[in-house]
């Protein structure tokens, strides 16, 4: 066989692991803006777009309290608009075929009781590839530091 | 699907009671993300080298996790486990009973379901 010919079968060897590649990195990037996407819509009220985003079966705990998307988008609703308080530090994607998860830490400035208060979150969010699109189908946040 | 996932959960949680590393070692994905309940990451090797047998001296590991309740969300390839549990022991030398939610993330990896991704925070009343 020529060397062209042996190039050509290593070429053809290693496509599939290169479009696979390129597949995950290019989910990792529209699962990443669709996580930025979630705080800025969330601060604007926008439930239309959450409604989108939000798988119907989601799976949301929040202070170990389970919240369906009907609560959470209810909530979204009767908030005041707010500039975004959320600010996220780190963000990692991992990519599992159709399925991914990501793990970082946000911190989130509020107010109580008049008093500027700031707290660091652990979270996880899962995200599923479901009929063309990314769809969140759980999500979890824990306080860092006891 | 969901009794397959319910039933892994099971063995999970007797898996951890009895200090069964090699049993974890099956049904955790060796990039598991584990967060526990204060916020901290811990890697699978990280986590297993917490695992003690059961009849070992006193340590962090709980003595007793029960579980109240659980559901299963299937999606494709991928589920979701959430439930309650509650955790009895001793650290520090101080016992402690904390019940708390969790939610572990399962992936169908060929034949086997492994887990993905598992999280726990304290229930605040």
């Amino acid at each position: 066989m020529s060397a062209a010919g042996l190039w050509l079968i290593l070429a053809c060897a290693l496509l599939p692991a290169a479009a696979q590649e390129a597949l995950e990195i290019e989910s990792e990037s529209a699962i990443r803006a669709l996580e930025h996407a979630w705080y800025e819509d969330q601060s604007r009220n926008n439930n239309q777009a959450l409604d989108l985003i939000f798988d119907n079966e989601l799976v949301y705990v929040e202070y170990g309290k389970l919240i369906t998307k009907g609560e959470y988008l209810s909530r979204v609703k009767n908030a005041e608009p707010h500039p975004s308080q959320i600010s996220v530090e780190a963000m990692t994607v991992r990519m599992f075929g159709d399925a991914g998860i990501v793990v970082g830490t946000y911190r989130d400035n509020s107010a109580e009781s008049g008093k500027a208060r700031v707290r660091r979150w652990r979270f996880v969010d899962t995200w599923v590839y479901k009929k063309g699109r990314w769809m969140l189908v759980a999500a979890t946040a824990a306080p860092v530091g006891k | 699907m969901k009794s397959k996932i319910a039933a892994l959960e099971g063995l999970w949680n007797q898996a951890y009671k009895s200090g069964d590393v090699k049993a974890l070692e099956t049904l955790l994905d060796n990039s598991i993300v584990l967060v526990n309940d204060d916020g901290s990451v811990q890697t699978k090797l990280e986590f297993l080298a917490t695992v003690k047998p059961a009849a070992s001296p006193a340590s962090s590991q709980e003595q007793q996790v029960v579980p109240e309740s659980m559901s299963v969300h299937v999606f494709g390839n991928t589920a979701i486990a959430t439930g309650v549990f509650r955790a009895k022991g001793v650290e520090n030398g101080k016992s402690y009973v904390r019940r708390e939610r969790f939610i572990d993330t399962w992936l169908l990896k060929g034949e086997r379901w492994v887990c993905v991704a598992t999280d726990a925070t304290p229930i605040v009343h």
